[in-house]
């Protein structure tokens, strides 16, 4: 016989504390009612010579005994007495199911992850009542999915709605988890039992560690064969921004070599196909090139028929190459085209005739004259007339040398020239928050104002001095518009991949601070370290990362599939156990109790409880009953 | 004379006999939760109002320990408010001695009249004697003993510590069902000792207990005695 759920000295402790409060209310209870009545004549014929004893006597053992042995039995109700010995058998186990994106992979009409639910099943009928099973769902990830739990719907009903993930199983992290929750929440141990295929990644596979103690594995026999897509890159060619080069790596999962065909198609046509023969085990890369400066969809396919079809296809989007239209009024415009010649910029020359505030172009350039009106759109002076400059001008200086560049800004980005002179030059008075980009003695000569519309002032022609020959002429204009439009030079990198840590290499002048990683508006977490960037994410998404004039797209859809198979120490148990030691057999009796309990509180209540006082209480219908039997002290005499 | 003849002229006389209503104020019948006093007053008042409708004259007399000043009321219905505000103004005091209210009323009213008496006729004194003596000058007794139920069956059960009301003594015992019963036969035994004496000087009793409404008791056990309409 023993107290589930109270040790001895508790419940002592507990019934001592109830029997003395009980006591002390009994006594408060039994202790004289003081009446004010109009006479004492009558009460004196009532009175009865034995009855008048002290208040802190016990006077009605019987009842303060009654309640007394009530309470212990309600209080031994409460601890559930049971018959019988402890059941020091019944353990806590931890059931930890594989829903890596693997357990997605089809055995005939049948998934893996059915065979992980049926095998769970299996082993929870083993398992005796008693024991409290956790269930942990784990891939890169481990989320428990139920508390230590001994209601077995419960965890059926977790079991039952347990889904593949998209990541590779993290079968360190979940071993490492359930050891510590074990300890930690388990009241007796019982075992880790991991049921799955067992894939996890190479690098993990390499790395021998040990795994915790009472670990049971139960494998699901995974003869699949499978060729999936890795990686997808692109990146526009640096010889041509119109032309994208990509990369597909594909990977045989399988025991034996395969020849799978790889077709692209961009907006449903086709744009490529090759055929990979690849080795198991391995993984085979494939280049591709496609021009376009269309936006769109890009599908690549594996056109084979495997168990594991989620891997055999990938979606990235493509965005459109943008045109930066620029309108040049000049009258010397054969000067200024070789300027505005690449690919990505759309010149207009006109006369300053033409002239326009605001023309349908994102840039203008003025070249020497006086505009009508001034300009509504982001504008580059050269060599403004007197007068007409929107920047007040100090002086024009007659053979100047431009002595110093502002390379620590992007205007002025790679401009080294030295000892460059000029005939002429306008020097400028530079505002707080302008910016000089060439200066002389005397001042700047070229000069930036930023705001709302972005200005440049070049106090000369550079196509009609010294400086035409220099490399930094066109440079000085493809800053000047990188700085006024920088999408339009932007560096875009589409990656196509799969769940989980995402590394890359950052550029060098990239500010970590500066930098935007994002998932559909929403900011996704990352670490810079050694100029890599981290992040992670545990459901397919699209991820864009923007770092400086670099923005790279991450498509990751595909699920990731681990490439190495564990295999558990000799000392871990395999299989389905036969059987658990069996419980010992308890009787409850707290139902009895409490009935005991309640029918002794019951009796005490009719016996010595106030029911008497209503019984002869004179609005009572007893005593009205007795009342009716003398009606001649009612009558009148 | 005018006629020069003797004429002998006969009148027939009803005496009046007074109609005085004895009123116990004291503090016995100020306990117990139904109001023993109140309904005193209340009975008291429609006794005075019967007698202003039939333009008979009576007097209200309170007393406790002793006699106090009455309050003579007559000339029909319309002087009731002043007998209203005299019960009103009573208040319950002091402790009941019917020998020392017997001896001041007798010196005091030497007329022989009706005497309705509205007490609980708890004297911690033999309350028997002094009205024994009310009977012996002439006086026509009625005794209408009033009672709340607790006065008759305590409902208090248990260990008990009692005060009386007007004495301040007090008692401590254990009540139990046997003394309930010894209780109650006491009390009855009591208002049988008054009911005897009422018959034997050819008085009336009746015993009200304050459940009883007044309308009731005034056409009902009151008007069997005759008093009210008779």
């Amino acid at each position: 016989m023993f107290l589930l759920n109270l040790s001895l000295p508790e419940f002592v402790a507990i019934f001592g504390s109830v029997s003395g409060l009980l006591v002390a209310l009994y006594l408060l209870d039994r202790s004289r009612k003081k009446q004010k009545v109009a006479t004492l004549r009558f009460w004196i014929s009532s009175q009865r010579p034995n009855e008048v004893k002290h208040r802190k006597r016990i006077q009605q053992p019987w009842s303060l005994l009654l309640q007394l042995l009530s309470i212990a039995l309600l209080l031994l109700a409460v601890a559930q007495l049971q018959f019988g010995t402890r059941d020091r058998t019944s353990r806590d186990h931890i059931l930890i199911l594989d829903t890596s994106a693997w357990m997605g992979a089809r055995i005939g009409n049948a998934t893996l992850m059915d065979a992980v639910r049926s095998s769970a099943r299996s082993w929870l009928r083993v398992v005796p009542a008693a024991d409290r099973v956790m269930v942990v769902r784990a891939d890169a990830l481990v989320s428990p999915a139920t508390a230590f739990e001994a209601n077995r719907e419960v965890i059926l009903d977790a079991i039952r709605q347990s889904r593949p993930g998209s990541s590779a199983l993290n079968l360190e992290q979940a071993l490492a988890f359930a050891d510590r929750v074990r300890k930690l929440h388990a009241r007796r141990s019982g075992e880790i039992v991991l049921v799955g295929s067992g894939r996890i990644s190479a690098d993990e596979a390499a790395l021998v560690r040990p795994v915790p103690d009472g670990l049971r594995f139960i494998p699901i026999s995974t003869p699949v064969e499978d060729c999936g897509l890795r990686k997808i890159g692109l990146r526009r060619s640096t010889a041509d921004p119109d032309l994208w080069d990509i990369f597909v790596s594909v990977r045989n999962y399988g025991s034996n070599s395969r020849t799978v065909p790889l077709a692209l198609q961009f907006g449903g046509a086709p744009v490529g196909s090759q055929k990979l023969m690849i080795a198991p085990g391995t993984e085979q890369n494939a280049a591709f090139e496609y021009k376009t400066r269309a936006a769109g969809w890009l599908e690549a396919r594996l056109l084979t028929s495997d168990s594991f079809p989620q891997d055999d296809r990938a979606l990235l989007e493509l965005p459109p190459q943008k045109l930066l239209k620029v309108v040049v009024y000049s009258n010397s415009q054969e000067l200024l085209k070789p300027l505005f010649a690449d690919s990505r910029v759309q010149a207009e020359f006109r006369s300053p005739a033409q002239y326009e505030p605001k023309p349908d172009a994102k840039i203008m350039i003025v070249d020497g004259f006086r505009p009508s009106s001034p300009p509504q759109i982001e504008t580059v002076w050269i060599e403004p007339p007197s007068g007409a400059s929107p920047i007040g001008v100090l002086s024009t200086r007659k053979d100047v040398e431009i002595r110093d560049w502002r390379t620590d800004h992007v205007l002025g980005a790679g401009l080294r020239v030295k000892g460059l002179r000029l005939a002429s030059a306008q020097v400028y008075a530079a505002a707080q928050g302008d910016i000089p980009v060439a200066e002389t003695e005397g001042g700047p000569v070229i000069l930036a104002r930023p705001g709302k519309l972005r200005t440049v002032v070049l106090g000369f022609h550079p196509m009609r001095s010294e400086m035409r020959y220099e490399l930094a002429t066109p440079l000085l204009f493809a800053n000047i518009i990188r700085w006024m439009s920088p999408e339009t030079f932007r560096r875009w990198e589409l990656n196509g991949g799969s769940v989980g840590t995402v590394s890359t290499t950052l550029d060098d002048d990239v500010q970590a601070q500066s930098m935007s990683v994002s998932s559909d508006g929403e900011r996704v977490p990352y670490t810079v370290q050694d100029r890599i960037l981290r992040f992670f994410v545990g459901n397919p998404s699209t991820v864009r990362v923007l770092a400086g004039d670099r923005e790279m797209v991450y498509s990751l859809t595909l699920p990731q599939v681990a490439e190495a198979v564990w295999s558990p120490p000799p000392d871990v148990r395999r299989g389905l156990p036969r059987g658990y030691p069996a419980q010992a057999v308890t009787t409850d009796l707290w139902k009895w109790l409490a009935i005991a309990g309640a029918l002794g509180l019951l009796l005490e209540w009719i016996l010595f409880g106030r029911r008497r006082a209503f019984l002869v209480s004179p609005r009572s219908p007893l005593m009205r009953l007795r009342w009716k039997a003398k009606p001649d002290l009612r009558r009148v005499s | 004379m005018r006629l020069e003849k003797l004429f002998l002229k006969m009148f027939q006389v009803e005496p009046r006999v007074p109609v005085r209503i004895l009123l116990d104020t004291s503090l016995s019948m100020n306990t117990g939760e139904s109001g023993k006093f109140d309904y005193a007053r209340k009975l008291a008042a429609a006794l005075c109002y019967v007698a202003l409708v039939r333009l008979d004259t009576t007097s209200v007399h309170p007393f406790s320990e002793t006699l106090q000043d009455p309050f003579r009321c007559g000339g029909g219905r319309h002087r009731f408010a002043p007998v209203a505000d005299f019960l009103m103004g009573l208040e319950p005091l002091g402790r009941t001695s019917y020998a020392q209210m017997v001896r001041k009323f007798v010196s005091t009213y030497p007329q022989r009249g009706l005497l309705i008496i509205l007490s609980d006729f708890l004297d911690d004194g033999d309350c028997l004697k002094p009205l024994q003596h009310f009977a012996d000058f002439g006086n026509e007794l009625l005794l209408i003993q009033l009672w709340a139920e607790e006065d008759r069956t305590p409902p208090w059960s248990g260990e008990l510590d009692l005060e009386d009301a007007e004495t301040g003594g007090r008692m401590e015992l254990s009540f139990d069902e046997e003394a309930r019963t010894a209780y109650t036969r006491a009390f009855d035994e009591f208002s049988a000792s008054l009911q005897e004496l009422a018959n034997r000087c050819g008085g009336r009793y009746v015993s009200l207990p304050t459940t009883t409404p007044v309308e009731e008791a005034i056409f009902g056990p009151l008007a069997r005695t005759k008093a009210v309409v008779g």
